[in-house]
């Protein structure tokens, strides 16, 4: 046995007595004085460990370690008593008196229940409850601090944005005349502009300008608090026939008539049920017609009494002239009239055309039948009216000062168009272009040879630009064809073959 | 009688019976949790609920041997109450896997090692070491469980628990040998 081996035995010291009294051991310690010594320390650490294992503990221990049977069978007696009742409570012809319980003995209560372990008590500011309550709390004045930030800011922001278009609004209004051609009352023109202050409101001086005569419908101006229901996004305006039909000035000139047609009257619904009509509500503020386009309906509804039969004003009689009638078909509201009838008609030359459909001569077809009829109040007027309500809107056009640019007289550029290059009368091509061409040839006479010309091939050398290309194309089916007589070079249409593309 | 047999005799309903495994135990018990957790008050109610466990399950144990039952349920209570409060860990130095066989142990330490001093320095020793090593040298020592039984209470192999009970073994000769230095030297002071 060597060194190893026996500090290897010695270290269990339930083996320590045995492994020394092994002879081979005996011997090794005989002969090594280390080992010896180690034997010797294993022994005293051994009998200092027996020393603190034989310490007597605590004489409470004692008494409770030893009531432990008694308590715990005691415990066990009480925790398995109802279960014996349950069985009992099976038998249902048994009356079952529950017995008193065990209870744990008196030392039991004392001694047996293990004393309480110490909990960290946690102090309050440290508390689950007072950390959330304390989080929330930051949390919601923050959030009410940057809601009212962001109220004031954007309240402010409103202000500003108010005060520039107030002033904006007064320098347009000191700056700007008003049109004299619309006649809009001081109520209209509040309903129109912006909501201003009072103390912003400053007298704007309007210039002085002969108002048209007055137009045949009146607007009824809104009050006072009529204008604040409108502000107020609830619009209320009332529309009245201005009077009865007698009561109509006589001897209305064209041009007044005219003017009349032309205020924006028409943009306001009007309800020619008299005072015993719906009231309307306004659809959309007045604003100048900028156009000459004479408008749909004109003059006065004829309002049919009870009892009474359409009555045709004298006076509407006597302007209406005498045809002359188109040869283009009279085109009235709800009728075309053509052919026989048209020359029916023009016989009859009636100044005002009745509504009913009955009425209409014979021959006359409706328009289709999605197109609306004539209705009540509506009235039928001439060509002749219509040129002179036209005549008149034109007249009346350049006091207007629109808000937009007039659109493009297209009218004019067509005329031009079809001047330059198309002559109808003759082989449809304009002499023009054919001079072009043949220009075009005799700069390039060099490359020119007879036959069919290749205007495309012309883009592609550069001689002229795609935008010319297009208004020197051939008409459909038609080719360019070069034809060269002497020195000179002149360009034909002609007729394109079948296959040719 | 052998443990064993007395505990029969108690968990039949033997007060002498149970008085006489108190007697066994109990001290052991009660030092074994008193050198792992240092409050008195502490040890002697985890000794308490040692025996209540074995009082409670006394029909669990047939074989084997006792102490390493008791001792078993010892050791996995102190284990929980670690678990419970949160282990602290103590910085271990290495120490060699093998005892170095030239090394002696000094002359002065075994002279001065007596009976109670060696409990003394014992005692002062054992706070120094690690939770894991007083757990084995508790078992081992104080416990009295042989190196197989260790190893069963433990749940770990037998040479594992050879290893642990050497490598513990070391590091307690090494704390006493610094505190009998110091001492030498608080006494020569």
């Amino acid at each position: 046995m060597n060194c190893n081996e026996f500090t290897e035995n010695i270290l269990d010291h339930t083996l320590l007595e045995q492994t020394v009294a092994d002879p081979e051991a005996a011997a090794h310690l005989e002969s090594c004085s280390a080992c010896r010594e180690r034997l010797e320390f294993e022994r005293s650490l051994a009998a200092g460990f027996q020393t603190i294992a034989t310490e007597e503990p605590p004489f409470e221990l004692a008494g409770r370690v030893l009531n432990i049977p008694e308590c715990v069978t005691a415990e066990e007696r009480s925790a398995a008593g109802p279960q014996r009742q349950e069985g009992r409570a099976a038998m249902p012809e048994t009356l079952v008196i529950a017995p008193e319980p065990a209870g744990k003995p008196e030392e039991c209560t004392a001694a047996h229940v293990p004393e309480k372990r110490p909990v960290r008590e946690i102090p309050w500011w440290q508390a689950f409850w007072f950390r959330a309550g304390v989080s929330f709390a930051a949390a919601g004045f923050l959030l009410a601090i940057g809601v009212s930030q962001l109220m004031t800011a954007g309240s402010s922001v409103d202000r500003e944005r108010t005060n520039v278009a107030v002033e904006k609004t007064l320098e347009v209004a000191k700056s700007a005349p008003k049109p004299a051609a619309v006649p809009a009352t001081e109520d209209m023109t509040m309903a129109a502009a912006p909501i201003v202050p009072e103390e912003a409101k400053e007298p704007v001086a309007i210039p002085e300008v002969p108002l048209p005569p007055p137009p045949v419908f009146e607007a009824k101006s809104a009050s006072a608090e009529g204008m604040k229901s409108l502000i107020s996004s609830e619009p209320e305006i009332r529309t009245e026939m201005a009077a009865a039909a007698p009561a109509q000035p006589a001897a209305d000139s064209g041009a007044e008539r005219a003017a009349a047609v032309s205020e924006p009257v028409a943009n306001i619904a009007a309800v020619p049920g008299g005072e015993g009509a719906e009231p309307v509500k306004a659809i959309e503020p007045a604003r100048p017609v900028a156009s000459a386009r004479p408008p749909k309906i004109v003059g006065e509804p004829l309002v049919k009494k009870k009892g009474e039969k359409y009555t045709i004003p004298e006076e509407k009689m006597m302007l209406a002239k005498q045809p002359p009638v188109t040869p283009v078909a009279v085109q009235s509201k709800g009728f075309v009239v053509g052919g026989a009838a048209r020359r029916e008609l023009s016989a009859v030359s009636p100044a005002i055309a009745p509504r009913e459909k009955e009425s209409a001569p014979a021959g006359v077809e409706p328009f289709a039948s999605e197109q609306a009829e004539p209705e009540a109040g509506d009235i039928l007027l001439r060509k002749a009216d219509m040129e002179e309500t036209k005549k008149a809107s034109d007249e009346l056009a350049p006091d207007y000062e629109p808000g937009f640019a007039p659109p493009p007289p297209v009218k004019a550029a067509v005329e031009r168009f079809r001047q330059d290059f198309i002559d109808e009368t003759t082989t449809g091509i304009s002499p023009r272009k054919q001079a072009r061409i043949e220009e075009l040839m005799v700069a390039h006479a060099a490359d020119m040879r007879e036959g069919p010309l290749d205007i495309d091939q012309w883009v592609l050398s550069g001689w002229i630009t795609v935008k010319e290309r297009i208004q020197l194309a051939p008409p459909e089916g038609m080719r360019w064809f070069a034809v060269r007589t002497g020195t000179a070079w002149k360009a034909e249409l002609r007729s394109k073959r079948r296959n040719e593309k | 009688m052998t443990p064993e047999e007395i505990w029969k005799e108690a968990a039949g309903g033997s007060q002498k019976a149970w008085t006489e495994v108190y007697r066994l135990f109990g001290g052991r018990l009660y030092q074994f949790f008193l050198k792992n957790t240092g409050r008195a008050s502490q040890a002697m109610d985890m000794a308490q609920e040692v025996f209540e466990r074995i009082w409670r399950h006394r029909q669990d144990f047939r074989t084997g041997r006792l102490q390493t039952w008791i001792f078993r349920i010892a050791r996995n209570l102190l284990i929980d109450e670690w678990r419970r409060r949160g282990r602290s860990e103590v910085l271990v130095e290495e120490v060699p896997e093998n005892a170095d066989p030239q090394s002696h142990v000094e002359a002065t330490v075994i002279d001065r090692l007596e009976q109670d001093e060696a409990a003394k320095l014992i005692d002062a020793t054992l706070t120094k070491l690690a939770e894991d090593d007083r757990l084995v040298i508790g078992l081992v020592y104080l416990g009295g469980l042989s190196f197989p039984e260790l190893a069963e209470v433990m749940e770990i192999p037998l040479g594992t628990a050879k290893t642990r009970v050497r490598q513990a073994r070391l590091r307690l000769e090494s704390h006493m040998r610094d505190q009998m230095h110091g001492r030498s030297a608080g006494e020569a002071l």
